[in-house]
């Protein structure tokens, strides 16, 4: 790995290092190799948890309400909003 | 013109590794497993750096999702779907737009040689849209093989925002399909959520292969012999369908031509 920082990067190094990668990317598709992929997604099916999580949903005063069966610290639910990590998922009925 | 006011504050896991991994990929330097692990962990953490520019703050995720790919992608995908050859001639198209996201970001006064986070957030908005544009110009490519080869299946609709959203890129024999390149797939893989992906992949390097990975309900559809197999060795074994068994996730995988082949079998359109 290079020990380079971006500080250390004047800008015309920077530019080149950008018009590079733009160049390179307009003849190529930045797969990752193959070998490399099969590692990384053996990693990271390993490392997934699986833990269920039953909702219930109702309708209250025209209002979707969920419930969980249980708190799962990455998971917060607030009336018809589940914060997930950085995804907000919002529930409306279907008219 | 004043410069406008500009902070960037980067995720406390976010160390001066990680840094010198961005560079590497763009320098095309990566190497190995190690490289590309912490290339992905690089980029997954910048997803909360926060910038502020005048009395606004956004997580670069937000600057990719509420500035660039609003302002480019509709653009981008009507001229992805004029093309003759998606194949061949989306590379050039998704370069193009590349150099748009660098203008614009000098444009912006966003390029600051003493602030070099801004040079961190630059590398982010050009990843995370060579994902975008790569991503949908193989879909393209996918979508129009699909046709020639006389598979049935429903597709979204790429210029409809909705459409593009939805769940799932296509359907096939009503099995919900996702079509992924490698580095995005990575990002999604677990729990796998669709009944199959279409994923590529590049092999030693030099040539690009299409694999089509199942859920075990999935391949019972087509319901063939599968071979026990190593996720690790997976490469060398997609001669045949192979069943693989990985923590608590089991699939089938097998060549993307060998799948068309047993979906045409399956509309009774060959033998």
């Amino acid at each position: 790995m290079t020990n380079q920082r971006f500080a250390d990067m004047s800008e015309p190094e920077f530019d080149q290092l950008l018009d590079d990668y733009i160049q390179r990317t307009a003849t190529g598709y930045g797969e990752m190799p193959a070998e490399i992929f099969f590692d990384l997604l053996a990693e990271r099916m390993t490392e997934q948890i699986d833990e269920t999580l039953n909702l219930s949903i109702e309708l209250v005063d025209q209002n979707l309400v969920i419930s969980p069966d249980r708190e799962l610290g990455t998971v917060v639910i607030r009336g018809n909003e589940i914060l997930i990590g950085k995804h907000r998922l919002v529930l409306h009925l279907a008219t | 013109m004043a410069q406008v006011a500009l902070q960037i504050q980067l995720p406390n896991k976010f160390t001066p590794k990680h840094e010198q991994v961005v560079i590497d990929y763009l320098a095309d330097r990566l190497k190995g497993k190690q490289g590309w692990r912490l290339a992905v962990q690089a980029f997954d953490l910048l997803d909360n750096a926060i910038l502020s520019v005048g009395a606004s703050t956004y997580t670069f995720r937000t600057v990719y999702e509420q500035i660039v790919e609003p302002q480019l992608s509709n653009r981008y995908l009507q001229e992805l779907l004029r093309l003759q050859d998606a194949k061949r001639q989306s590379p050039e198209l998704w370069s193009r737009f590349a150099r748009q996201i660098v203008n614009d970001f000098v444009r912006l006064g966003w390029r600051r040689q003493e602030i070099p986070e801004t040079s961190l957030l630059l590398s982010y908005l050009l990843y995370w849209w060579g994902a975008f544009a790569r991503g949908y110009a193989f879909e393209v490519e996918i979508f129009r093989d699909l046709l020639q080869s006389g598979i049935q299946f429903q597709a979204h609709n790429l210029l409809d925002w909705q459409e593009r959203f939805s769940p799932s890129d296509l359907s096939v024999r009503g099995l919900a399909g996702d079509i992924k390149t490698s580095v995005y797939f990575i990002y999604i893989a677990a729990p796998l959520s669709h009944d199959f992906y279409i994923v590529r992949l590049l092999v030693q390097g030099q040539s690009y292969t299409i694999v089509t990975f199942l859920k075990p309900a999935a391949w019972d559809e087509i319901n063939g012999d599968t071979l026990e197999g190593d996720l690790t060795k997976l490469i060398q074994q997609l001669t045949r369908p192979v069943r693989i068994r990985t923590g608590k996730h089991e699939f089938v995988a097998l060549d993307y031509t060998e799948w068309k082949r047993r979906i045409l079998q399956l509309q009774g359109e060959i033998q």
